[in-house]
């Protein structure tokens, strides 16, 4: 019998619970210079092994096996190297163990887990503890779980307390570059033709300033730090929450980091050695965050609101405050959601110039008795009027199984939040089974 | 039952001799009758839709009284683990295990589905008539040989006629009105069982007559007066479940 098998079979022993989801979809670029590209293809296949232990405790083990973009040549001797050919990775999911009522309404978890604060959807300032996933273009509020160790307190229904502390750090996962990427580097061209317009600006004529700048050695280089490993470094935050009437508050504070690095060009120039080193310094932002919550109910529209002050401790980032409100609505069948944030949207954050105001929106309705959803979600860029467009058709045959077919559309000039996704138009296909 | 009690039902009796019943008097007496101290019970909820479609939801709920509730999906894949809970008409919430997240159910938002079913998150929360109000006086009536009160509920400005067994105080059907006076939803309750005093039904179907579609929940398990304490109704016990 194999190793397999023999652990399968120890699994349903224990009354291990398999739960999985198996998900792969595909995106053509019909738009603009990539026409008729595929721009996105992945497939993944999640699993969760849940052990029935007792009523107080909970167990989790789960896996992500997921394919990466596509195959990888350099050189004809990489055809034997299954890495390349079938680029694949292995990521841990959520994999804790929780005890129930240490004492009378106080949980304890351990582990890679996912935490949720914030009231608002897609775009949470509060949450600060989980890891953005912004790899998939499609989904703009994926978390990473994180190692942790979180108390939740709920000693009487209406109030209750979190704690967490995480003492690793990890970045952001940022859009797949076969998707979309932005050149944050200059290219050594661009350094010359930089230093041939600094020698005219002090006076040089052009010919003489491109023979020096000609001779110049350029060097570019990254030069990217995580936060340290101390104790002193690690991420700890906590939570009051609570509800009266129709109302739910929750405040929030939160000592941690940016999940995006801020950058800084450093350009050194010397003169005697003829040489100009580019540096470009990516460090993640030290910040503490103040949050605040609110969900509620008023004259039958449901509302919610979140806001979040970040003071930075480094002096090259800005203190700014995040907020974002909106409502939802169900009437005659459709499901109706806007949204106004003040903060920043995942996929703006390719603009070097940070647009901070938008409108999110979606609308939902359920046909042939819920076996279709058709969907039709947005962001509008309110300063300069860009905006991303995602239709939706998800049709699920059988209890489990689904079916999408959609597509992508983004418009904006330039300077605006999704002037770099101008012309990503795409349709999308995929599909998803969950067991 | 305690002696008080007794009295009290006694020379309500009495009382109903000589003048009749209120709706409110029957809803009363509805509740008396068909709500526990706690119980928990798992249950299983079928759904079939216009071409005769079938699809299955396995649950398990905890309730308190007539008005806290909590519910888990145990199946299928994409529901297991999303947990329903709701402790006042006004304070519903969802908790979706894939995000780790609480979601307050507000607005119109209560109106919707609950987990794919012909029942709404606002008609799970009020499967025990906790939050509904009568009005008016009770009629006598028959209906299919049995006799009954037919009283009007109100709720949230939504009208309802529930037909309520004279012997036992069982809700047998109930039937939701829409403002220009169409029945838009009948739910049937039936096979009812007795434990500690009090009458469960076994099995609530809802015929949804706008959508053609029916939902019928049949209670497998049902434990009663386990001693389930208020703060179990707690965000904190969504993760866990039901």
């Amino acid at each position: 019998m194999g190793i397999g098998a023999t652990l399968l079979n120890i699994l349903i022993l224990m009354q291990v619970s398999i739960q999985g989801d198996l998900r792969t979809r595909a995106h053509v670029r019909y738009g603009g210079k990539d026409s008729t590209a595929f721009t996105w293809f992945s497939t993944r296949a999640s699993l969760s092994f849940v052990p029935v232990t007792s009523e107080r405790l909970e167990t989790k083990l789960g896996m992500t096996v997921k394919t990466n973009g596509y195959p990888f040549l350099t050189n004809a001797s990489d055809l034997s190297d299954a890495s390349k050919l079938e680029p694949v990775s292995f990521m841990l999911d959520e994999v804790f163990v929780r005890v129930y009522d240490i004492l009378p309404g106080l949980n304890l978890t351990a582990g890679r887990q996912k935490v949720h604060w914030g009231t608002a959807d897609a775009v949470n300032p509060t949450d600060n503890f989980t890891t953005p996933d912004y790899s998939d273009p499609l989904v703009w509020d994926e978390r990473r779980p994180v190692w942790m160790v979180y108390l939740g307190y709920m000693p009487v229904g209406d109030f209750g307390i979190e704690l967490g502390a995480k003492p690793i750090f990890e970045p952001a996962v940022a859009t797949a570059p076969e998707w979309f990427s932005v050149a944050v580097l200059p290219d050594i061209e661009q350094l010359r033709n930089g230093l041939i317009q600094e020698f005219i600006r002090q006076g040089l004529d052009s010919l003489t300033a491109r023979q020096i700048a000609a001779a110049y050695t350029i060097t570019v280089n990254e030069d990217i730090k995580l936060p340290s490993r101390n104790v002193r470094d690690i991420t700890w935050g906590g939570r009051l929450k609570g509800h009266r009437g129709n109302f739910d508050f929750a405040l929030s504070f939160l000592r941690g980091y940016d999940f995006l690095p801020a950058v800084q060009p450093v350009t050194n120039i010397d003169v005697m050695e003829q040489r100009l080193d580019f540096v470009l310094k990516q460090w993640f932002p030290e910040k503490k965050v103040v949050g605040a919550e609110l969900a509620g109910n008023l004259f039958g529209v449901g509302f919610w609101a979140e806001a979040a002050y970040a003071f930075y401790e480094d002096t090259l980032v800005k203190d700014e405050p995040s907020v974002i409100c909106g409502f939802d609505y169900a009437v005659a069948g459709f499901y109706f959601n806007l949204q106004y944030l003040h903060g920043d949207f995942p996929l703006a954050r390719l603009q070097k110039e940070r647009v901070k105001d938008f409108i999110l929106g979606a609308v939902e309705r359920k046909l042939f008795t819920d076996r279709v959803l058709t969907r039709l979600g947005g962001v509008v860029d309110l300063k300069k009027g860009s905006f991303g467009l995602v239709p939706l058709i998800r049709f699920q045959p059988v209890g489990g199984f689904e079916i999408d077919l959609g597509g992508m559309v983004f418009s904006g000039g330039n300077g605006s939040a999704f002037a770099p996704l101008n012309k990503v138009d795409e349709l999308f296909f995929g599909v998803r089974y969950r067991f | 039952m305690g002696k008080i009690k007794r009295i009290m039902l006694l020379l309500g009796g009495l009382f109903i001799g000589v003048y009749g019943m209120s709706a409110q008097e029957v809803l009363n007496r509805l509740r008396n009758s068909t709500t526990a101290q706690d119980r928990r019970v798992k249950a299983v909820m079928r759904i079939t839709d216009k071409s005769k479609r079938v699809q299955e939801r396995t649950l398990r709920m905890v309730m308190k009284g007539d008005k806290k509730m909590l519910v888990t999906f145990i199946s299928p894949a994409e529901l297991r683990g999303v947990s329903f809970l709701t402790t006042a008409p006004e304070n519903m919430w969802v908790y979706l295990p894939a995000q780790g997240r609480v979601r307050r159910i507000s607005g119109s938002a209560a109106d919707q589905s609950f987990g794919g079913s012909d029942f709404s998150y606002k008609e799970m929360a009020s499967i025990s008539f906790g939050t509904s109000v009568a009005s008016g006086e009770a009629d006598e009536v028959e209906l299919n040989g049995v006799k009954a009160y037919l009283i009007t509920l109100e709720q949230d400005g939504e009208r309802s006629r529930l037909w309520v067994e004279m012997e036992r105080f069982l809700p047998l059907r109930l039937e939701k009105i829409a403002r220009d006076g169409r029945v838009v939803k009948c739910i049937v309750f039936a096979d009812f069982q007795k434990a500690n005093e009090v009458w469960i039904p076994r099995t609530v179907r809802l015929d949804n007559l706008a959508r053609g579609t029916i939902t019928e929940l049949k209670l497998l398990d049902v434990e009663i007066d386990v001693g389930i304490k208020d703060t179990y109704f707690t965000e904190e016990n969504m993760k866990k479940g039901a």
